[in-house]
């Protein structure tokens, strides 16, 4: 595009972006600074702008020991809890989803229109509209304060079965018959074509479900009890007490600080994978 | 190398029928092409014999083995796909030794054939490439090749030049016919264009709405059309083909008496479709007998060739070829002449030839 520089179509979109980063980034920055004080000082409502002195030996608290007040787990425990539900739920969700979108795209079998309905039927139904019976049913198997507790009634996924299903619709036909020709069976057709073409779409699936699974809130809050299941998001709403004793804010904005970086981590790395996959979209 | 065999193959989806019934053995080391327009049965017929589909009746034989139930890994053939069906994420030598690996074969034999093929097809440099980083032509190549490396006994082509431009598809077309003389691998070839049928075949089925219209060498089906259709789809410009009624050992359209078939006996008043290929009429000069006069309305000048699209004194239109050297414009009258043994003569019916 060939256009004459101007002052409005230099400076302004520039201005208009750094007012949106502006107004994105301030509250995050004001989180970090908050947890680098001592408590007294963000608790008498003069909140400072520059970080304060303490940022070590908060953020060593926070991760190693935890508030002394109130969940005392040690946020590090919390994190090592989101993390293993996010990848378990992630991972899990895209294993099941691609098999049975294979299986609804691939395979003639009876009632497979059926079958595939029923999955989407499931998009209306997520856990906040089930959670009592799937609450009985986890609290039935003895599956609460357990990671399979966490994950397992998260997995089922019609959305990504749906993704995959409409991914794998557009792989040319000739593609499954020349590997017919090549004698390529149906479980070599997946692993050997298949799996690899659907990469960029895995990525970006892995990153829109870590973030799912990391952000979970109602779920984890029903079924684990004991602190040492606790996830980090729960965590931080355990740690605000409403009366009596002491908010420990430095510690709560330090595990907010610490609870938003494994998502930035997965997109930033993840980010390459997209990139490749609107660069190379021919199949 | 291997002789296949269709015998009485019927397809229907549902209660559609795609194929009537179509028979014929395609010789070992033959070039077979299916011709046909679109939708008349050609690339079912061929998948059939792939065993991506399956008949509804009628056996298929590849040297001499029934392979009605036998998957298509295991019928010893190779396809090249018409959108070449090459794996996106594999490179060109991965696309052409993968059939190789999924059989087991040693590493060593799969790096001399893949060598071999990418010498003969001209891939050598592009080995480490991937398909989108080939052109259209070179792709071909390359399905091509993964067809090669696997040495079956039988090779099908499903219309694998449409995708190509023109200049390319004239190319491909030498490179397969090279090839196949080459190799003489037994060849099933699906393709629309009767240029690549006449120029690659050795025998075509010439296909309408799934029954074979007929069987033959190119030059025998150019030269004598067992019916209309054929006669229409062979050839360009097409042949000329009018209502008549016989009459007196002539062919009467309209007003208008033309010469009928050297040899063939036909009785007055039948209805029959006469026909003359506009390569086959020349101009009435130098004591040649005229038989027809040609009202010019349009004239479409090739440089070797000008075509001229006229009617006959009744209103039926008619193409003739003509050298480029004619000069002929819109409105002249020109006497035309033709002889007996150009002449074709189908029943008005049946459409077939008498």
């Amino acid at each position: 595009m060939i256009e004459r520089k101007t002052f409005a179509s230099t400076v302004l979109p520039h201005a208009i972006l750094w007012t949106g980063i502006l107004i994105v980034a301030f509250p995050l920055y004001l989180t970090f600074v908050a947890s680098t004080h001592e408590p007294s000082v963000i608790a008498n409502g003069q909140m400072p702008i520059w970080p304060g002195p303490h940022f070590l030996e908060t953020y060593y608290r926070t991760i190693f020991i935890g508030p002394s007040a109130t969940t005392r787990t040690p946020v590090g425990a919390m994190l090592i809890n989101s993390f293993v539900m996010a990848i378990v739920i992630a991972v899990g969700k895209i294993s099941i989803s691609i098999i049975s979108a294979y299986a609804v795209v691939y395979f003639r079998f009876p009632l497979r229109m059926a079958a595939f309905w029923i999955i989407f039927v499931t998009l209306m139904l997520p856990v906040e509209v089930r959670i009592y019976p799937t609450y009985k049913v986890m609290a039935d198997l003895s599956l609460l304060d357990t990671y399979a507790g966490l994950t397992v009634p998260l997995i089922a996924s019609a959305t990504a079965t749906l993704l995959f299903r409409q991914f794998f619709m557009t792989i040319p036909d000739e593609l499954v018959e020349a590997s017919k020709i090549d004698g390529a069976g149906p479980i070599r057709f997946f692993k050997d074509t298949v799996l690899p073409l659907s990469t960029t779409n895995i990525a970006a699936l892995f990153v829109i479900l870590f973030i799912y699974g990391w952000n979970q809130y109602l779920w984890p809050l029903l079924i684990t009890t004991r602190g040492d299941m606790q996830t980090i998001v729960i965590g931080i709403k355990k740690m605000i007490v409403t009366s009596d004793a002491l908010t420990e804010w430095q510690i709560v904005m330090a595990t907010a600080m610490l609870a938003m970086l494994p998502p930035v981590a997965v997109v930033v790395l993840m980010q390459r994978w997209f990139v490749k996959g609107l660069v190379d979209t021919e199949k | 190398m291997a002789e296949v065999r269709i015998a009485a193959i019927q397809k229907s989806f549902g209660d559609v029928h795609v194929l009537h019934g179509i028979d014929t053995t395609i010789a070992d080391g033959e070039f077979m092409v299916l011709l046909g327009p679109s939708g008349c049965g050609k690339s079912t017929l061929l998948r059939i014999v792939a065993g991506l589909e399956v008949q509804s009746s009628g056996d298929v034989l590849i040297g001499g083995r029934n392979v009605n139930e036998v998957e298509p890994k295991d019928r010893n053939i190779a396809m090249v796909f018409q959108n070449y069906a090459l794996y996106p994420h594999m490179s060109v030598y991965d696309n052409m030794a993968y059939g190789l690996r999924v059989r087991g074969m040693a590493k060593g034999e799969i790096e001399t054939r893949v060598q071999k093929a990418a010498k003969i097809l001209e891939l050598a440099p592009l080995l480490q490439r991937k398909p989108r980083q080939l052109s259209g032509g070179q792709r071909q190549r390359v399905a091509m090749g993964r067809a090669i490396v696997r040495d079956p006994q039988v090779f099908l082509f499903d219309e694998p030049l449409s995708n190509l431009d023109a200049k390319l598809r004239v190319q491909m077309r030498i490179e397969i016919k090279r090839l196949h003389q080459t190799i003489k691998t037994t060849s099933i070839y699906v393709t629309h264009d009767q240029v690549e049928a006449m120029t690659l075949a050795d025998r075509l089925i010439v296909m309408n709405t799934g029954h074979a219209e007929q069987i033959g060498s190119p030059l025998d089906v150019y030269a004598k059309p067992a019916t209309t259709f054929v006669a229409s789809f062979i050839g360009a410009p097409a042949m000329n083909l009018l209502a008549a009624r016989a009459g007196g050992g002539a062919a009467r359209v309209g007003e208008a008496s033309l010469p009928l078939a050297a040899g063939v006996r036909i009785e007055d008043g039948r209805e029959i479709v006469w026909g003359v290929r506009p390569e086959h009429i020349g101009l009435a000069e130098g004591g040649a007998p005229r038989s027809f006069d040609l009202d010019v309305d349009l004239v479409e000048a090739l440089g070797a060739d000008t075509l001229v699209h006229g009617r006959l004194p009744d209103g039926a239109a008619m193409t003739v070829r003509m050298p480029g050297t004619t000069r002929v414009r819109e409105g002249d009258r020109l006497p035309l002449a033709l002889s007996a043994d150009a002449v074709h003569v189908f029943d008005k019916a049946s459409g077939r030839r008498l």
